[in-house]
């Protein structure tokens, strides 16, 4: 009787730690693979403005479905600081990185997530080290919106 | 007697098998470059016309590369071997690896072997494996499939790790420019010719023993619509015109140093 009872108990401990969300975000210590899960999931809205003031802030750890205004660059503002990562969906939309009202374009060359190059077509190392806020430009582009996700960079390479 | 005789026979049978002429330990079957101009969603108006990251929108009548040869090179240290460094804990000077380049301090994506190279100290050197000649010139605008048949001093390769595929090539671009916010507003012709340029991308083949026995090549010249990203083409709207032959010029460094950066890719299949 006490070995079914034990039997029974472990059988409901195996169920319940298979059961719940498949997707753990902790289970990949690579970001550039977890985007490539990230990228299927619903994303909040954010509407780029052409005014660096008034520039919505995308969070680290975040990701966002960003609007773009037609045919004119627009700009969004980043939070924290640091070695981060910044993954976009449609290359060639993130085209400057400034530091405060510094007009030198921080921005470093951005190439494909090789996890998933089609799915996310550019991916940069953003160093923001040194004085904020810091400002993404965005466009000018003939795309209305683009996918962005930021992250740390912890994890990040050698493979 | 006869067992010496025997044994002499095997040694000479498998010296011939090992010293054959003109057999190498992978053959080049196939070999290709893609040559198309590629605007991007990003940046794609529509009937032939591009955006630039600085809000001009430049029309391009004509885009013609003129190649010359494709040279596939092994990385040869002052010893006879270069030391692969480890991507997971990257030199000094160089953040992330990952995918054949490593992301340095200062902003630019390094090919692995280049970094080998600097970190032989100068002592190693690129030393050509085998080239293909082209000789000819195709307009990227239409996406051109041009074939390479053959290489020197044969599509036998040696035992080699190929790091490095190079491409020379020249490039004519020759359009109009305006501003995209005024399609009313003044327009400009542009010519900019650039002189020949060693295009250079890091590449990863192994030939030993062990394979491959065949190799396909799939080398691409792709150019997207950044191409003239962080050009300020306001002076040549006013004067109406840009003409460009000087390698030296602002305009030509910042086309040359996108191609550099971008523009040739090299894909091996070995079977």
């Amino acid at each position: 009787m006490t070995q079914h009872r034990a039997l029974t108990a472990l059988a409901i401990a195996l169920a319940a730690s298979s059961c719940g969300d498949d997707h753990d975000p902790d289970e990949h210590s690579d970001p550039s693979a977890l985007a490539c899960e990230t990228i299927e999931e619903t994303a909040p809205s954010l509407t780029a403005t052409t005014e660096r003031a008034d520039a919505p802030t995308l969070a680290v750890g975040a990701h966002a479905r960003v609007t773009l205004p037609a045919g004119e660059a627009s700009f969004v503002r980043l939070e924290s600081s640091g070695e981060l990562l910044l993954f976009a969906d449609v290359a060639n939309v993130v085209t400057a990185l400034f530091a405060g009202d510094d007009p030198s374009n921080r921005l470093p060359a951005g190439s494909p997530n090789p996890d998933c190059p089609a799915a996310i077509a550019d991916h940069f190392d953003l160093d923001l080290s040194g004085a904020g806020p810091w400002y993404l430009r965005l466009g000018p582009a003939a795309v209305p919106e683009i996918w962005l996700r930021l992250v740390s960079a912890e994890g990040h390479g050698a493979h | 007697m006869m067992r010496t005789a025997l044994a002499s026979s095997l040694l000479l049978g498998l010296a011939g098998c090992t010293f054959s002429d003109g057999t190498g330990f992978a053959t080049i079957e196939a070999a290709h470059l893609d040559v198309a101009f590629e605007p991007g969603a990003a940046r794609d108006l529509g009937g032939g016309a591009f955006l630039t990251s600085e809000g001009f929108e430049v029309r391009l009548q004509r885009f013609d590369v003129a190649l010359g040869q494709l040279t596939l090179s092994e990385l040869r240290g002052a010893g006879g071997s270069v030391t692969a460094f480890d991507p997971a804990t990257p030199p000094e000077g160089y953040g992330n690896c990952h995918n054949g380049h490593c992301h340095a301090d200062d902003g630019r994506l390094v090919d692995y072997a280049d970094i080998e190279a600097e970190l032989a100290g100068g002592g190693a050197t690129f030393s050509a494996i085998a080239t293909g000649s082209i000789g000819r010139e195709v307009s990227a605008l239409s996406a051109e499939r041009v074939p390479i048949p053959s290489f020197l001093p044969s599509n036998e390769l040696p035992r080699t790790t190929i790091e490095r595929a190079e491409l020379d090539a020249s490039v004519v671009l020759r359009g109009d420019v305006r501003r995209h916010a005024a399609p009313s507003g003044p327009v400009a012709t542009l010519s900019i010719t650039l002189p020949t340029t060693r295009f250079a991308r890091g590449a990863q083949l192994r030939v030993g023993r062990d394979g491959p026995a065949h190799v396909a090549i799939d080398a691409s010249f792709r150019v997207d619509g950044a191409l003239l990203d962080g050009v300020d083409f306001d002076a040549a709207l006013d004067a109406g015109q840009l003409v460009v032959v000087d390698s030296d010029a602002p305009v030509a460094i910042a086309v040359l140093t996108r191609l550099v950066e971008r523009a040739l890719q090299i894909r091996f299949t070995a079977h």
